[in-house]
């Protein structure tokens, strides 16, 4: 555990140990390794926050970056979660905040990057980062991406994240890297499902044709009317010829039509494959050599939590080890502090299957390696959202 | 036919002559106020919607007429076409069908276990929701379903069938079986309510099938065939399950185009493309209810 931990901030370190301590009824190595006086700290602040904190914590936004169980969020913090579930959909979510008062009635906010662009400081603030330790230990290129920033600026904080490709059958088509077979592959007719959403699909036809030489697009995730109606015109054009059997919309809907092979190739989200894999599927998430499509989900502080302790608390867990081991094992997922969930998978084995000690392992380091390659950050809010949005719609009625 | 006309004119002179009618005014005023509360100011607040700007989080009370200009734009007017026309179509359909179904239940069917039969198991859908009655299908038409695993299975393919999923053939596949139940459902109860006795007239007098489907059928059962139409046709036109779960995005309908607007805020083209919608609507209702053979039978029974 140790060598685990050496790279892990004080703070962070300290809530590791304290939850493995108290699990293991204060016996063990790590009691050792750091010594009577923490263990001290741990236990009286453990309790303090048992007996102050009894409060829930309200979180509004799509429920992908949902625990099974909050159990361990509540012996952390002391606060029991409430996550109201909205679509993951730009439009319901802003609607919400705007005339819902969803950001009035919910301690955070959760939401894809980018939406603070469109919110903005009417409703967000940013966080106060004095009060997460672990602040400075995110990765520059996690804190700095245009899904977290407002003018330049981190503006919310790191929840999950991805970077997708798309799945598929190796038996049919062999190893894949390009999404030539999801575009434009004759092996493919008909037997592809693309995401109905103009987020995904239409940015990845955007990378695979600016690989192709077919387009000049300058960001396949803010592109101008201009582009994003070139790639439209391409899309139409293989919807045409038949290159596309379904658009998929949801979980059920892209697990059942990849693992009822009524497709063999599909845009879809990492977890999927995880499922199928887990149903015995011979299916694979590919890696693409046209890029990836990197997305993220964030929590935004609304305006009147900005001095509220309790979100901090929860803010703290968000980034601590617990939770990016246990989202990586559950959907595959990775969080602002990856080096956490390595350290808190190492430091607490029994708690997952072996299997997901693996994965969860595995997933970071793939992780690491998909965010050298190429990429373009999935962007919520565009400058043109209405223009690319009827764009799609054009696509669609095509 | 003239025996007929005699005998339903005899009745309504008889009311009209010697019953004075006492206007429920509460009822009215009750009925008036729900109404256009709920009917009539969501309508003309979506009219006024409809000539406002459009913002970046919300409607601007502004004139502009840009929601209309857009109207058929980005292959909305093909949307607009293509969706009137399966739901005409599937309308048209489910009429033919459930006219003699229904005639046959109302009229010829005399045993009461097999009405009640017949009504219990068009009855039992309703129990479920639109999604769990659409979904099943996908696995009866799906590449490896039970229709082309059976038709491979008897030789009568070599290989699945793949335009009965996901293509306009599957929306009317989708749409048919649940819309059936609203049409029948109207139609059977205004045929069951006609006396017997008409029928017989019209046999009595040399008269045809069609003579009886024309001259009494038709007229007598037109509040039902209206309201069957109007309780199929309206539904399709906002139905979104069956063109998302069976035709898998591919046949786009104006129920998929209204909901993408709204989740991307365009709610001034919304409100314009539901105006359109309404005023077609009304249009159909309008020449249906003028339609000869159903108007004498609808404005006798309104006397």
């Amino acid at each position: 555990m140790p060598d685990a931990l050496d790279h892990v901030d004080s703070y962070h370190r300290e809530m590791l140990t304290r939850d493995q301590l108290l699990r293991r009824s204060l016996v063990g190595l790590g009691a050792l390794a750091l010594g009577p006086a923490v263990l001290a700290s741990a236990r009286s602040a453990s309790a303090a926050t048992s007996a102050e904190r009894s409060t829930t914590l309200s979180v509004f936004g799509p429920n992908y970056a949902e625990l099974k169980s909050w159990s361990g969020f509540t012996q952390a913090t002391g606060q029991k979660m409430n996550w109201s579930i909205v679509a993951d959909a730009t439009g319901p979510f802003v609607s919400k905040v705007v005339t819902g008062g969803a950001a009035d009635h919910n301690d955070l906010l959760f939401f894809d990057g980018g939406v603070q662009n469109i919110l903005g400081p009417k409703y967000l603030v940013a966080p106060d980062t004095s009060k997460m330790p672990g602040w400075s230990k995110i990765p520059h290129t996690v804190l700095y991406n245009p899904q977290m920033t407002y003018k330049g600026k981190p503006f919310g904080v790191p929840g999950v994240y991805n970077a997708d490709s798309f799945g598929y059958y190796p038996k049919d088509l062999g190893t894949v890297t390009s999404y030539s077979v999801l575009f434009e592959d004759n092996r493919t007719l008909k037997k592809v499902a693309i995401e109905d959403n103009w987020l995904t699909t239409l940015p990845e036809a955007a990378t695979y044709m600016i690989h192709k030489g077919y387009a000049k697009i300058s960001d396949p995730s803010n592109m101008t009317p201009t582009e994003a109606s070139k790639v439209v015109d391409f899309l139409i054009q293989r919807k045409k010829a038949g290159q596309f059997r379904t658009f998929w919309t949801s979980w059920e809907e892209a697990i059942s039509l990849l693992g009822n092979r009524e497709v063999i190739v599909a845009n879809v989200w990492e977890p999927v494959i995880r499922a199928l894999l887990a149903q015995g599927k011979k299916v694979e998430y590919a890696y693409s050599k046209e890029g990836y499509n990197k997305w993220m989900g964030a929590f935004w502080v609304p305006s009147h939590s900005a001095n509220n302790p309790q979100i901090y608390d929860a803010l703290n867990y968000f980034l601590g080890g617990q939770y990016a081991a246990q989202i990586a094992a559950e959907q595959g997922y990775a969080t602002g502090r990856p080096d956490l969930g390595i350290a808190y998978v190492k430091a607490h084995p029994s708690q997952f299957k072996p299997a997901d000690r693996t994965y969860v392992l595995q997933k970071y380091k793939e992780t690491t390696t998909k965010y050298r390659s190429k990429y373009f950050w999935q962007n919520a809010a565009p400058q043109y959202r209405a223009e690319i949005e009827s764009e799609w719609e054009r696509f669609k009625s095509a | 036919m003239g025996a007929l006309q005699v005998g339903v004119s005899t009745a309504e002179t008889q009311r009209g002559a010697g019953v004075k009618i006492r206007r429920p005014a509460i009822p009215i005023v009750i009925f008036t106020v729900f109404w256009a509360a709920l009917v009539v100011t969501p309508l003309v607040l979506t009219l006024i919607y409809s000539f406002l700007r459009q913002g970046e989080l919300g409607i601007e009370w502004h004139f502009s007429t840009s929601a209309w200009s857009g109207l058929t734009a980005f292959g909305r007017g093909a949307t607009l076409v293509r969706t009137f026309r399966i739901a005409i179509t599937v309308t048209l359909i489910e009429f033919v069908v459930a006219f003699p179904a229904a005639y046959w239940l109302a009229k010829r069917v005399r045993s009461t276990a097999l009405n009640v039969g017949v009504l219990a198991l068009l009855t039992a859908p309703f129990f479920l929701s639109e999604d769990s009655r659409t979904v099943v299908w996908t696995s009866v038409y799906s590449n490896d379903g039970l229709v082309n695993s059976g038709l491979e299975k008897i030789g009568l393919i070599h290989g699945p069938i793949s335009s009965l999923l996901f293509t306009e053939t599957s929306i009317y596949l989708g749409l048919l079986p649940i819309y059936f139940g609203t049409m029948f459902f109207p139609i059977w109860m205004s045929l069951v309510l006609i006396d017997d006795e008409y029928i017989e007239a019209t046999r009595d007098l040399g008269g045809s099938y069609f003579d009886l489907v024309k001259d009494v059928l038709l007229p007598l059962a037109a509040p039902g065939i209206i309201a069957g139409f109007i309780f199929t046709l309206v539904p399709i036109l906002g139905d979104n399950v069956v063109s998302g779960l069976l035709g898998g995005g591919q046949v786009v309908l104006m129920s998929d185009t209204v909901q993408s607007l709204v989740y991307n805020f365009q709610y001034t083209e919304t409100a314009a493309i539901s105006i359109v919608i309404t005023g077609v609507v009304a249009v159909l209702l309008l020449v249906l209810m003028r339609s000869r053979a159903l108007r004498a039978g609808f404005v006798d029974l309104r006397r």
